[in-house]
């Protein structure tokens, strides 16, 4: 399946979704977005920057030290922001993929940072 | 005596500003009684605010999703899935629930039906005037403090540890204390750190260790105030709702 077919269908299995997107943290460039309106691509240029201060920043390279197992970055970040949670997704294979969505408030979380971090893996491998 | 308006001045007024509208268009749903991106949740309260007679109001908003509340005397006393009659001690939870239903609603539709079996005694049930002290639009900044209080208070049933810091230097700690030494070590100020934003907001933040990992932080930061939890990845959604309703 391609890139943006795994997005659309990410993101349409989730009402609330309205964004999903996949970038490189190094270069801050989102290679693939779904969207539920038109949005700009420096606005999700812009969201793959925020992905590398949440997931790579001070924070949390410390966390990762002190408190998670992995000693690595932290694998998800989410903010949430005015009624929406934007939500970071690292790879766990190749450090600087990620996959970032925003969506509302009522979406379930834990299930779509799940089914993200399946499509993540996906895309990955698939490279 | 205030020159203000009473609650009673501002309900005729609505009725009589209704009284020169068309009626609301009525389909299988119910009654339309908002239509928008904006103002759903004042055409909910004030559906509950007009309802003196004992009656069962179900909102549904056109996508399946639907708030069942029973109503007398301007008052809400009991909601579908919220257990048994509300007390004020309940405000905060309904408040979060009316809000999060009208937010996701682009329409909201309302049927009516009358119910013989239940008494106010006035100090039982919650009113519009208890549950704007929760909302959003209401909140002045001793509002805001009493919600980080409850959420906090609703935070230590699933955090695994709390550490509260103010700019003053003052830190309140509660939970395991090995993740609490991690936590005030995450308590100097740092470049890094997402701070309130420039209104004042608070801004709330969510790291998640790797699957397997099981941990999760929140970093919530206001002005003068830093808070950090640490609970499990399980209790994600939990910790969200506590805490969304001050983004």
């Amino acid at each position: 399946m391609a890139v943006q077919d795994r997005l659309d269908d990410l993101r349409t299995r989730f009402k609330g979704c309205d964004i999903a997107a996949f970038g490189d943290l190094s270069t801050g460039l989102v290679f693939a977005a779904s969207t539920s309106k038109k949005v700009e691509q420096e606005h999700l240029d812009a969201l793959c920057q925020q992905a590398k201060e949440h997931l790579c920043g001070q924070t949390a390279q410390h966390l990762s030290k002190q408190l998670f197992d992995n000693q690595r970055a932290p694998f998800g970040a989410i903010s949430i922001v005015r009624g929406s949670a934007i939500c970071y997704l690292k790879s766990l294979e190749v450090d600087n993929e990620a996959l970032f969505l925003v969506c509302d408030l009522a979406t379930p979380l834990v299930e779509i940072m799940e089914a993200a971090t399946a499509v993540l893996t996906d895309l990955v491998n698939e490279a | 005596m205030s020159d203000g308006h009473s609650d009673d001045e501002r309900r005729l007024i609505t009725v009589l500003e209704q009284l020169g509208r068309e009626p609301a268009p009525c389909t299988e749903a119910g009654r339309l009684i908002f239509e928008g991106d904006d103002g759903g949740l004042a055409a909910v309260l004030s559906q509950i605010d007009q309802t003196v007679l004992p009656r069962r109001l179900s909102f549904c908003d056109g996508d399946g999703r639907s708030l069942i509340c029973d109503v007398v005397e301007r008052r809400i006393m009991k909601i579908a899935g919220a257990g048994n009659v509300l007390s004020k001690e309940e405000a905060f939870r309904i408040s979060q629930k009316l809000e999060r239903f009208c937010d996701a609603a682009s329409v909201i539709y309302l049927r009516s039906e009358i119910l013989s079996d239940m008494h106010s005694s006035g100090d039982i049930g919650l009113s519009t005037a208890d549950l704007k002290l929760h909302l959003a639009d209401r909140r002045t900044a001793a509002d805001v403090s009493a919600l980080i209080e409850a959420s906090l208070s609703q935070s230590e049933s699933y955090a695994l540890a709390i550490v509260d810091h103010h700019a003053d230097g003052s830190m309140h700690q509660n939970g395991q204390s090995r993740l609490c030494e991690i936590l005030r070590e995450m308590c100097a100020p740092s470049a890094g750190e997402p701070e309130a934003d420039q209104q004042g907001s608070p801004t709330h933040q969510i790291w998640i260790g790797s699957p397997g990992d099981g941990h999760a932080v929140l970093h919530v930061s206001l002005i003068g105030r830093h808070i950090w939890i640490v609970f499990e990845v399980e209790n994600l959604e939990r910790c969200v709702e506590t805490w969304a309703h001050l983004a």
